[in-house]
């Protein structure tokens, strides 16, 4: 019996309304390099349990790094015991199973020796490419996951992970990203993200400052991807009711251009994001979440569901439902091409540091970083630097003129959510600089 | 518990490491939600485990697991000693200082534990500071659309040992509050606010925050705001800054630049650099009235620690002293690196995390005027005592901060409120600008993000008041 079921037995013996236990075993190595060189080679290994109970109007959860089931079962025991003196009412009743699960992932390879390697086929790939350093993380991580909920679910998945990140410098202190994302490290193309970084890094030389303004710009695949995670989040049902999102009230409306396609689809075979159920043990599945520039629907659990009236989308999340696995429609070509259309205005290749300053009306900056290029007959002309993108999401999202067809995973610091996303060409982006 | 370290430590010596270290960490956080005003949930979160971090041939390696017995440890120190081996081409020559390192304990008590409070009690602390806001926002014509609060209550408990005779056992109980609040008029639109206070201590910690009265204060502001505040044209203003502002430009441009693993490129792939390591950056960038310092020793902080993960002493250092940058902040890797001695910044989040860089709690020293004195030199001008928005590029170069509650000044006296005014500036023309110092001194909690994982760690952020000449404000949104 799993770890899982032995607490779950616990819970059913307590009688509890609605539970449900996890239990997850990772494994990752991470390296990190600087200045071409390997700064630390990180082993973890580490098991944790969580218990999740709702009933009578109250909820409470344990998180226990334990693999002792005596011990584990002690703290759900006191845990129950503590919710109950309070409390009172109903409870939303977990999705009821038992489910069928899409099959298990198969378990990559992970050797730090292997991985050890492609980290050096890519700094020297940047190197090659015209970068004088190079510093970036490769990351690989298995999680086994044990699943079982009182409501009849059960189920195992394995969900690997592998991300590349690599930032590349020129001798003038411009800069480059290249990025590999996958399930399996072995997927990763170490050598393309390198030239990709380098490349950049080595475009971008002799940058200057360019004044802010309205213009308009080709976002890469790693900015867009940036603005399409937030709108995905912003689409958590938990954060709309809070007043964290500028798409309350907006089912039904246009919310984008017509031309965007936003979905969250966690079922795509051998994917970073891909898991088979959720947090509730629903099978999971694809939402749309805008399409033709349309809000479809919020994500939902079981109990944001309830309270707006309709069935989960299988995104729990147990307090907060979430995205699992973001999709943009594609379009044609790379930031080239989309540059090669546009009359003037600006490639920005990277940005980071995203902050609102009013989540409900999607007021925010974020900053460009790298490579950013100036464009004018469609031709790209020379670099900017210093630039901030102050705008709000409608007006970005609903100003797309055109989308790439250079779809690709995007995960790193910066953006949490896997978000396959295209460049996209947006019109009239409000471009703010410091002017001290 | 040492035993099973040593054991550990020698272990990973004996397989050729020059350096090593072994650690313990257990964090137990107790957390309870109210959402919208109704109970969200309550959670224990309980991570503990051991880590060992080994330098061989002048490669670092880290190695963290948990559920682990004598043997399973022995495992975890082959493991990463193997890690360090696996640099192949990327092969580096890293070293630790010569720092003196401590063997102490670090025992904080609270004076009311966390146990001593019952569940229901934090909940009903939390559900009278939302029945406030929503009154205060009520008072004034307005609504409290959304709330989110969060109360935690964090125990850590560290043990260490170094191969170079370090020695630390530390418990720090921590409490903090978050909350998200929006106030909203049919007629003028919504504005809000994240709140976040935190410090190193018990429940007392939480009693002196009055949260009741500070959350009706909170929402009664934004209401305000709502209703009253009116757009600002751009162009060239004096500028207050209240303490909630100028602590977060003190992390932001005098904490985080300052770090030494920045400067020497560790973290460019994420965080980014310092502008401070480029031919030609400034090293004095204001008057010699301006001190910004990092203070782990500050009893009650949210950023305490007496002694730091690699088991050297804290202490204050000056991160701009005089008007002129001055210290780094070091741990012993980036300390030799640069031929110096670390300074105790050296802090990791979890077990399963390496320690790196960190500031703890950064502050501007006070200055000696009044809130009243410095409103009194400013004919025309902002008083910005809050913010929403702000972010700033990865060389800590160019920033912004875009106001929440901010007041005209008019012939030196608050003459209404103003929306959403920006700061938009470089790190050197801001701390110039600066010609007047306040003298009361204030703190706000926060969690700084670094490192890869990202590593949110408690630190305070603070200041007085202090007055900029003749800055360029941005017009409202």
């Amino acid at each position: 019996m799993s770890l899982a079921h032995e607490v779950m037995e616990t819970l059913l013996r307590l009688g509890v309304e609605n539970g449900v236990v996890s239990s997850a075993r990772e494994r990752e190595v991470l390296l990190r390099f600087s200045n071409d060189r390997m700064t630390v080679a990180d082993a973890v290994e580490g098991t944790t349990v969580s218990v999740f109970v709702r009933e009578r109007g109250r909820k409470a959860g344990i998180t226990l790094g334990e693999t002792d089931a005596s011990k584990v079962e002690a703290a759900v025991e006191s845990m129950v015991a503590e919710m109950r003196r309070h409390g009172g009412g109903g409870s939303v009743p977990l999705p009821q199973g038992p489910f069928r699960y899409a099959a298990a992932a198969e378990e990559p390879l992970v050797d730090v020796e292997e991985m050890a390697s492609m980290a050096a086929a890519a700094v020297e790939a940047a190197r090659s490419a015209g970068a004088t350093r190079s510093a970036g993380s490769f990351k690989a991580s298995v999680t086994s996951l044990s699943m079982c909920t009182t409501a009849g679910a059960e189920g195992e998945a394995l969900l690997p992970e592998a991300e590349l990140s690599l930032r590349s410098f020129s001798p003038d202190g411009s800069s480059g990203h290249g990025l590999a994302v996958a399930a399996d490290p072995r997927r990763i193309d170490a050598a393309a993200a390198g030239r990709e970084a380098g490349g950049l890094a080595r475009m971008s030389m002799g940058a200057s400052e360019v004044k802010g303004g309205k213009r308009d710009a080709v976002l890469a695949p790693m900015v867009f991807a940036d603005l399409a995670a937030e709108a995905g989040d912003m689409a958590s049902a938990f954060y709309v009711d809070m007043g964290m999102s500028f798409l309350k009230d907006k089912e039904g409306k246009d919310v984008a251009s017509p031309l965007l396609q936003l979905s969250d689809d966690p079922t795509i075979p051998g994917c970073i994001g891909t898991r088979p159920f959720d947090d509730e043990g629903s099978p999971t599945r694809r939402n749309e979440i805008i399409a033709d520039g349309v809000l479809q629907g919020y994500l939902h659990n079981s109990e944001t569901a309830h309270a707006h009236g309709v069935a989960s989308t299988a995104n729990a999340g147990l307090v907060a439902p979430r995205p699992f696995n973001l999709t943009v429609g594609a379009g044609k070509g790379g930031w080239e091409d989309l540059a090669a259309e546009m009359d003037r205005g600006l490639v920005v290749t990277n940005a980071w540091y995203l902050r609102y300053q009013n989540h409900a009306a999607g007021e925010f900056s974020v900053i460009p970083r790298d490579a950013v290029f100036v464009v004018e007959k469609g031709e790209v002309v020379g670099a900017a630097k210093g630039l901030r993108v102050s705008d709000t999401l409608s007006s970005l999202l609903s100003n797309i003129e055109a989308l790439g067809g250079d779809r690709r995973w995007v995960r790193w610091w910066e953006v949490d959510v896997p978000t396959l996303s295209p460049s996209a060409w947006v019109r009239d982006v409000s471009f703010t600089r410091s002017t001290m | 518990m040492e035993d099973l370290l040593r054991s550990a430590m020698e272990h990973a010596l004996s397989l050729g490491a020059e350096y090593a270290e072994a650690r313990h960490q257990s964090d137990v956080s107790e957390r309870t939600v109210v959402k919208n005003g109704a109970p969200e949930v309550s959670s224990v979160e309980s991570r503990s485990g051991f880590s060992l971090r080994v330098v061989k041939r002048g490669c670092m390696a880290f190695a963290a697991g948990n559920g682990l017995d004598a043997a399973g440890l022995r495992g975890l120190a082959a493991k990463a000693v193997r890690a360090a081996d696996a640099s192949g081409a990327l092969k580096t020559e890293l070293r630790m200082d010569g720092s003196p390192v401590c063997d102490a304990k670090d025992v904080l008590a609270p004076r009311v534990p966390f146990a001593d409070v019952p569940l229901q009690e934090r909940t009903s602390l939390l559900l009278e500071s939302h029945r406030r806001a929503a009154d205060s926002a009520a008072a004034a014509g307005c609504r409290l659309a959304g709330a989110f609060m969060s109360l935690g209550l964090l125990r850590t408990e560290k043990t260490i040992i170094n191969s170079d005779g370090g020695r630390l056992l530390s418990s720090i109980p921590r409490a903090s509050m978050n909350a998200f609040l929006t106030v909203f008029s049919p007629e003028r639109g919504a504005v809000q606010r994240h709140i976040s206070k935190g410090s190193a201590s018990g429940w007392e910690g939480v009693e002196s925050w009055a949260l009741e009265e500070s959350m009706a204060e909170e929402a009664a502001t934004l209401a305000k705001v709502v209703n009253e505040a009116s757009p600002l044209s751009a162009g060239r203003k004096d500028l207050v800054l209240g303490p909630e502002i100028i602590g977060l430009v003190a992390h932001e441009s005098a904490g985080h630049p300052s770090e030494a693993d920045r400067l020497l490129g560790r973290e460019a792939a994420q965080a980014g650099e310092t502008f401070l390591s480029e031919r030609g950056a400034p090293r004095r960038v204001g008057r010699p009235m301006l001190n910004v310092v990092d203070d782990p020793t500050l009893p009650g902080s949210f950023g305490r620690y007496l002694y730091d993960d690699e088991c050297v002493a804290a202490r204050r250092r000056y991160l701009i002293r005089g008007g002129e940058f001055d210290e780094l902040l070091h741990d012993r890797s980036s300390a030799a690196a640069m031929g110096t001695l670390s300074n105790g910044s050296s802090r990791s989040l979890r077990y399963d995390v390496e320690p790196i860089v960190r500031m703890a709690n950064t502050f501007v020293e006070p200055g000696d005027h009044s809130l009243e004195e410095l409103l009194e030199g400013v004919k025309d001008g902002i008083y910005m005592r809050s913010f929403m928005e702000w972010n700033i590029d990865d060389r800590r170069y160019n920033q912004r901060y875009v106001g929440l509650e901010c007041h005209r000044i008019a012939d030196g006296e608050l003459a209404g409120l103003l929306r959403g005014p920006a700061l938009e500036i470089s790190t050197p023309a801001l701390w110039s600008s600066i010609d007047a110092i306040g003298r009361d001194l204030e703190f706000s909690a926060a969690l700084c993000g670094k490192g890869e994982p990202m590593q949110g760690i408690p630190v305070w952020t603070g200041g007085p008041p202090v007055r900029l000449r003749g800055v360029h404000m941005g017009g409202s949104a």
